[in-house]
């Protein structure tokens, strides 16, 4: 919600967010393709407020591509916008709660602004700086999701690939590995030839499902390694 | 005679820093810079023109909201408000006064080849570094700024023929090239724009404008008095 | 004198109004827009020689009109022979292209999600596009593989394509680059690639042949690779001539046949030529006989052999065509060595009854005992039929006789002693070719066309029977119509049989290729200039990755495009693919040129990063992250070969500057190439900065139009035949040296200002100028098409295995491995009422698409008032008596839905299209609706496309030919209760020239009119 956006459309959302976060959530994440685990992380990290500067540094890290489109600013704009997060404004003395980002009305603003002795100028004071924090509604939203059940279920759907997967898996948890490696080590296995599957079907699928996650190379998570762990992989290490 | 040269100076003085601020805030999106400015100015908000005002207003009203994404905000606006994202001609408030006064509302039109022949036969160019044309209206603004600059030059060496017809020249400017296409701009630009911040620019630049032709008006027609 | 002096009230008015901008910080910082010059009158006019690129096709010669830095107009230049003055009504909108408001000027990035009506596009530098772009990229490929990206374009800011295949291969180093020459002229040259030689499906149009054949194009109105007032002038001027279309054309009109096909025939009437041609004894004997592989043995029951062949690399050519290797030595009468030369093609003799070779071998390719040299029997050709500026003669090798005489066999069954002692049957290639023709009677064609035999016969007879003995009468000019029906490979060859079977390969008027000269192509696949780069191509292990080249093998053969609809099915994360592409580059507006164009935006959509080169936000910006501005045509300094036969080589001169920030499509892959690590120039500065005294695209240009140098070298040395006379003498008038290599760009734009169009027969005349180059050794061009010429090649034939005009593809059996599918032949189009029977009976029409817009070329120009006043929206041609059963009038909204789709255009009324046929407009979309997807779902063709059917060979999609069903659009069927389609917010779109946003240049509160504008109202 923009601060200083003085159109309805706000309220309108306001009134409807209770019930719209998961699936505006949802909705944001299908139009910033590649950025739901850097989404989450942000909604993640701000289960107890956080300064802009501490939620800008945990962006930053996580995001895998060193020029992003979409700064750490714009992230939060957007997580608000679909009310996963909002912004706290400093406690004024009177409001016993934390505010919501509608700013007060530009009359009152003067009011209070209004300090000069020449009473024809005014002059402007900043409020100072809130912190962020996720909404409730943002929270249940990513912890409703179950990494392991969805992994799960790929090995069932994918089940002439399940060899494949859970190698993989135990392959990145030995140590990191580049794309090139990956794809060659899938290759090694005949299923993947006829239909051909390189290594960017595996890739995908399991980054989708958190089994997987990319910091200058690939590695098996910790739902990865506790993936291997509960299909008692043969020769699983983790 | 003389008691008048420092009410003048000062007189010219406000409107050149007017308009250098105005040319500054349409020639490109407020950065940090600017902000800092916009943060220390005081804005005035009695000056009996009620748009200006109102504007004035508006504007510290949302520089007092400075947040985290107020600059972000501000270079979205500038996008939306100047560029646009569309493409039917009227996508955006086309800071161009060819745009406006051309038929076809295209770039580079009648209004351009008029103000350029002005900037002519003033001594001076756009530099290399413009790469627009030379009716936006950041140029137009500065243009006055640059007359009131020579104005003020004149008024140190007290060359009052020079000075008058450097007035009757922006008056002129401001009547042909700004005042004739400006109102409309301001009518598209609170059409697009969703900041406070662009809305004000929009009703400071329409009252100012209006402001600064009575003040033109009143010191020419002084002189014409005395004649 | 008069005083200046205040009153008290104008003092406060104006103290009331200052800003108090002092501060801590101190005042403003002024900016400086200006800078004090000299007391001037104005420039003057400056008047300059161009060319225009409103279509991009059609180098049409341009005069460009500048004054004060601005273009205040264009037109056709006089002089220009290939173009002969014209300058279409797109041309003539350029100047509202360029100062269109909407432009784009600046790089922009979004901070809305991708689909938001609002993007929320915020300027970035140039130095941050590039970074995000070249970051996001690498990071893509690094994460999932090179062939997560792509690129797709059409046809580029300055001509033919962007340099996206050289930003594909060289900086993202991905094969996948999607391209609409898929599906626009790919199939040709694909065709004449495999058969003769990539790009000579192209006719030479401007030798205003006596008989002048249009096929499945009406280029009189616009674009293709000569169009326009030429082709007028050649339909006009001809003897007779023939129009090859489904529907009556403007042109067309005027022909003397009009063969009016059923829609994805036109093989079966290719065929049927090929019938009379061979019943009618048309055929060119000595032609088909010594420079086809007509006379060639197949050899259904054995092991296919061969040997390594080049395209745009490598590959290994397998073929049951006899060879030396394949047999017992026993059945020759010379000495096999070793184990025999794959490169013999053996020939049964008719005159000595035995068997002989044609030894395919490019360093050494001759017939059994032949000494073969160039060809220098010939004469000089007959340009009379041409206008006065046109008549570059050039000179016609004869057809040079078997030295020593055979005469290879072309009908007959032999048995052939195998190698491994089997005997089996082998047959003259020629011989399966008659009996598959024989098949194709006008009565039979009639049947599948719906063309009456008679005009069939007369037709082809007119056409095959020469005028000249020594020539033939003229190609075929044919176009996409024959390209876009799932059957486009065969539908081209079986037209090149046709061509060949007259022997019209290379004569005046007959199928010649793009024109070559000084240069290859501009700006379009263009590779960095560097050598260095090519080490960044995609790797063999990675280019066998390319999207498509699984099920179209040929794909990676041809070496350009991947398949665009494969790519978008990986795009979309269909479980079934191998892999998913995550990023990469687009055009303008390309998701609807091939492909179903809303599957394709929903593609667009699931990508992480994607970046577009544009002028405008047009549809396929919705959905990229990055836009960067590009220049006009009028801002860029190009150079124009013509990609069609007119032997033209014209310059555009940059007379701008471009606004804002704007750069050429060349200059940003240039930048690009940096932040890439990818060395755009080789030597100590790999990536020079534009300054005042560097400018890297003319740096570019140099090296592209480097051969200008040599060539002027050439001609002041006097070797022979280095240009025609008139020519060599203006050059030897102009130069005493040749042009050093910085200076080349600089002297061609001055001495094309004084020469205008320069026709290449003029330039080379051993090359260009020359016809029949196959007999002089100079048609040896494999790989790519239009590279600069090279001088005294030395390679009879062609490129392809056999060196011969293939009519029976080696190419195809190597990858396709079945020899039924080598000779050209004909399928039923894939949708079309035959073949697709059971869908018509819900979907009773047949739709077809892509005619030729005058004032819009494909999807560009939409937002140009003029443009869209005079065609404001799609015009769905219906005929009449279809109109009445459908209760349409003139006008009316119809919807169009095929199983696939369904969209919305207006009925035409047309009597010259058939009953149970439409022709829709493609590509439409509108820019007034302020939507990501700028409403192209509520009109685009491409919406009812099928994406499962694609030419079995190269993968075109059917993007004609298939069935529908139509019904008038009503307040009940249609959306916001409104048949004129509308936005998302319900606006309507532009319907009519007097709609006031194509009028008013005031919308908004204030009612502030147009004649009184300095009144303010309330």
């Amino acid at each position: 919600m923009d601060l200083n956006d003085s159109s309805d459309d706000s309220i309108t959302l306001e009134q409807e967010s209770e019930l719209l976060v998961s699936e505006r959530l949802a909705a944001l994440v299908v139009g910033l393709p590649g950025q739901k685990e850097i989404l989450y992380g942000i909604i993640d990290f701000c289960r107890t407020p956080q300064s802009p500067t501490s939620v800008d540094q945990k962006t930053l890290e996580m995001q895998t591509v060193k020029k992003s489109v979409y700064s750490p600013v714009v992230l939060r704009k957007l997580l608000e916008e679909s009310g996963a997060l909002m912004y706290l404004q400093p406690a004024e003395p009177q409001a016993a709660e934390p505010q919501l980002t509608v700013p007060p009305p530009a009359e009152s603003q003067e009011a209070e602004a209004c300090n000069d002795d020449d009473p024809d100028y005014l002059t402007v004071t900043i409020r100072p700086e809130g912190q962020w924090v996720a909404t409730d509604e943002g929270l249940s939203a990513i912890d409703s999701a179950d990494p392991f059940a969805e992994l799960k279920q790929l090995l069932v759907v994918e089940a002439n690939y399940r060899d494949v997967f859970l190698d993989l898996l135990q392959y990145c948890a030995k140590e990191s590995r580049s794309q090139k490696e990956l794809d060659a080590f899938v290759q090694e296995n005949p299923v993947t030839h006829k239909p051909r599957r390189y290594g960017g079907y595996f890739i995908d699928r399991l980054e989708a499902h958190k089994a997987i996650v990319w910091k200058d190379n690939w590695s098996t998570t910790e739902i990865g390694k506790e993936f291997l762990a509960r299909n008692s992989y043969a020769g699983a290490q983790v | 005679m003389s008691e008048y040269y420092i009410e003048i100076i000062d007189v010219m003085q406000g409107r050149m820093a007017t308009y250098r601020f105005l040319s500054r805030l349409y020639r490109k999106e407020v950065d940090q810079e600017l902000l800092d400015q916009l943060i220390a100015m005081r804005y005035p908000v009695k000056s009996g023109n009620a748009e200006m005002d109102a504007g004035y207003r508006m504007m510290h009203g949302y520089i007092c909201s400075t947040w985290e994404r107020t600059l972000t905000d501000l270079a979205i606006d500038f996008a939306r408000v100047f560029l646009g994202h569309g493409i039917n001609a009227h996508s955006a408030a086309y800071p161009f006064e060819s745009v406006h006064t051309s038929a076809k509302r295209l770039l580079m039109n009648d209004a351009r080849d008029e103000v350029l022949a002005i900037y002519r036969a003033n001594g001076i160019e756009k530099t290399n570094a413009w790469r627009e044309g030379e009716d936006h209206i950041a140029l137009e603004l500065e243009f006055i700024s640059l007359l009131i600059e020579r104005t003020l030059e004149l008024l140190q060496v007290k060359d009052e023929e020079q000075v008058f017809s450097l007035l009757r020249t922006q008056l002129n400017f401001l009547d042909n090239h700004l005042l004739n296409w400006v109102p409309m701009l301001v009518i598209e630009m609170q059409k697009f724009a969703k900041t406070d911040f662009y809305r004000a620019l929009a009703l400071i630049t329409s009252g100012y404008l209006t402001v600064d032709r009575e003040i033109l008006e009143d010191i020419l027609a002084v002189a014409k008095l005395e004649d | 004198m008069n005083e200046i002096s205040l009153t008290r009230r104008t003092f406060l008015k104006s103290a009331a109004a200052a800003l108090a901008i002092a501060g801590a910080s101190g005042a403003l910082v002024p900016t400086k827009s200006f800078a004090e010059v000299p007391p001037q009158s104005d420039d003057g006019v400056t008047k300059v020689r161009s060319c225009c690129r409103a279509c991009g096709k059609t180098e049409c010669g341009v005069w460009v009109y500048v004054k004060d830095g601005k273009v205040i107009r264009t037109e056709g230049d006089e002089t220009a022979f290939n173009s002969m003055g014209n300058h279409c009504s797109k041309g003539q909108a350029s100047i509202q292209a360029a100062y269109h408001p909407d432009r784009i000027k600046y790089p922009m990035k979004r901070t809305n999600p991708k689909g938001a009506a609002d993007p929320g596009w915020v300027r970035i530098s140039w130095d941050e596009a590039y970074q995000t772009i070249a970051d996001n990229i690498m990071a893509l490929r690094a994460k999932y593989g090179a062939e997560t990206l792509f690129t797709w374009c059409g046809t580029g800011r300055q001509w033919c394509m962007q340099s996206d295949a050289g930003m594909a291969f060289q900086l993202f180093s991905t094969p996948n680059v999607i391209a609409a020459y898929q599906v626009c002229k790919g199939p040709r040259h694909f065709a004449s690639g495999m058969d003769i030689s990539r790009s000579w499906s192209w006719s030479e149009v401007i030798n205003h042949s006596s008989v002048y054949l249009n096929w499945a194009t009406a280029p009189e109105i616009s674009n293709y690779d000569d169009s326009s007032r030429l082709v007028v002038d050649c339909a006009t001027k001809a003897d007779t001539f023939i129009s090859v279309d489904p529907r009556m054309a403007n042109l067309g009109k005027e022909s003397d046949f009009w063969l009016n096909l059923r829609p994805g025939t036109d093989a079966a009437l290719a065929l049927a030529w090929c019938n009379v041609i061979y019943k009618n004894k048309l055929w060119d004997d000595l032609y088909v006989k010594r420079w086809t592989n007509a006379p060639f043995i197949l050899v259904k029951d054995m092991q296919p052999t061969g040997y390594q062949c080049m395209s745009n690399h490598p590959f290994e050519m397998k073929s049951r065509l006899l060879t030396e290797v394949d047999i017992d030595p026993s059945m020759v009468d010379w000495q096999i060595e070793g184990e025999g030369n794959p490169y013999r093609y053996l020939v049964w003799d008719t005159l000595k009854k035995r068997w002989t070779y044609w030894q395919a071998d490019p360093t050494d390719a001759h017939w059994e005992g032949e000494n073969w040299t160039p060809q220098t029997k010939g004469k000089k050709q007959d340009s009379s039929r041409m206008m006065p500026n046109q008549r570059f003669d050039g000179w016609i090798a004869d057809l040079s006789p078997f030295n020593p005489e055979i005469d290879p066999a072309l009908t007959g069954e032999f048995d052939i002693k195998l190698k491994n002692g089997k005997t089996v049957k082998g047959r003259v290639v020629w011989d399966i070719w008659v009996e598959q023709i024989s098949k194709y009677t006008p009565e039979y064609a009639s049947e599948i066309t719906g063309i009456d035999p008679k005009v069939i016969e007369n037709s082809a007879l007119t056409w095959a029977t020469r005028k000249d003995p020594d020539l033939p009468n003229g190609g075929i000019y044919y176009g996409l119509g024959v390209e876009h029906a799932g059957n486009s490979t065969q539908n081209c060859r079986a037209i090149l049989a046709a061509c060949g079977m007259v022997g019209a390969i290379d004569t005046p008027g007959g199928q010649r290729g793009a024109t070559q000269g000084w240069a290859g192509q501009s700006g379009p696949t263009s590779m960095l200039p560097s050598m260095a780069s090519f080490a960044f191509m995609p790797t063999p292990e990675v280019s066998a990755k390319m999207a498509g080249v699984d099920k179209f093998p040929l794909l990676g053969w041809y070496g350009v495009w991947c398949d665009a609809e494969t790519a978008m099915s990986y795009a979309h994360q269909e479980p079934e693919s191998p892999y998913f592409i995550h990023g990469g580059m687009i055009g303008s507006g390309d998701h609807m040129n091939m492909g179903n164009a809303n599957y394709n935006w929903e593609a667009l959509s699931m990508l992480d990063f994607l970046f577009e080169t544009n002028l405008w936000h047009s549809p396929s910006s919705g959905m990229a992250d990055i836009l960067l501005p590009v220049a006009h045509w009028t801002e860029v300094d190009a150079h124009r070969i013509a990609q069609g036969a007119s032997g033209g080589f014209l310059l555009c001169c940059k007379v701008v500057e471009p606004p804002g920030e704007c750069k050429s499509d060349p200059l940003l892959f240039l930048e690009l190439s940096e932040y890439f690590g990818v060395p755009a120039f080789d030597g100590p500065v790999p990536w020079p900065k534009k300054s005042e005294t560097v400018d890297p695209e003319i740096l570019s240009l140099n090296i592209e139009c480097g051969q200008y140098a040599t060539w002027v070298a050439e001609v002041l040395d006097d070797i022979p035949n280095a240009a025609s006379p008139k020519l060599a003498d203006w050059i030897k008038s102009r130069y005493k040296k040749p042009p050093a290599p910085d200076e080349v760009w600089e002297c061609m734009v001055r001495d094309y200002q004084e020469h205008g169009a320069w026709s290449m027969k003029e330039a080379y005349p051993a090359d260009w100028g020359t016809y029949r180059r196959f007999e002089t050794g100079q048609a040896y061009y494999p790989g790519m098409h239009q590279v600069p010429v090279q001088r005294s090649i030395g390679i009879p034939g062609f490129p392809t295995p056999t060196m011969k005009q293939e009519l029976y593809s080696t190419i195809i059996e190597t990858f396709h491995g079945d020899p039924d599918l080598c000779l050209p032949h004909y399928t039923e189009p894939v949708h079309g009422p035959v073949a697709d029977a059971e869908r018509y009976k819900e979907y009773p029409l047949q739709a077809i698409t892509g005619r030729r817009i005058p004032v819009y070329f494909h999807s560009e120009h939409r937002q140009l008032p003029w443009c869209r006043e005079l065609w404001p929206v799609p015009r769905m041609e219906i005929n009449p008596a279809d109109a009445q059963k459908y209760n349409l009038v003139q006008g009316d909204w119809v919807w169009i839905e095929s199983e696939w789709g369904k969209i919305r255009q207006t009925a035409d009324l047309y009597y010259g299209i058939k009953p149970g046929t439409i022709n829709l407009e493609h590509q439409w979309w509108y820019p007034e609706l302020a939507q990501a997807d700028k409403g192209f779902s509520l009109s685009c063709c491409n919406c009812l496309v099928d994406t499962k059917v694609q030419d079995k060979y190269n993968g075109s999609s059917v993007v004609r030919t298939y069935p529908v069903k139509i019904y008038k659009a009503t307040p009940e069927n249609s959306p916001f209760n409104n048949p004129v389609p509308c936005g998302d917010d319900g606006t309507e779109i532009i319907t009519s020239s007097t709609d006031s946003r194509l009028k008013d240049w005031l919308i908004g509160g204030r009612g502030v009119q147009p004649d009184k504008f300095n009144e303010i109202g309330d």
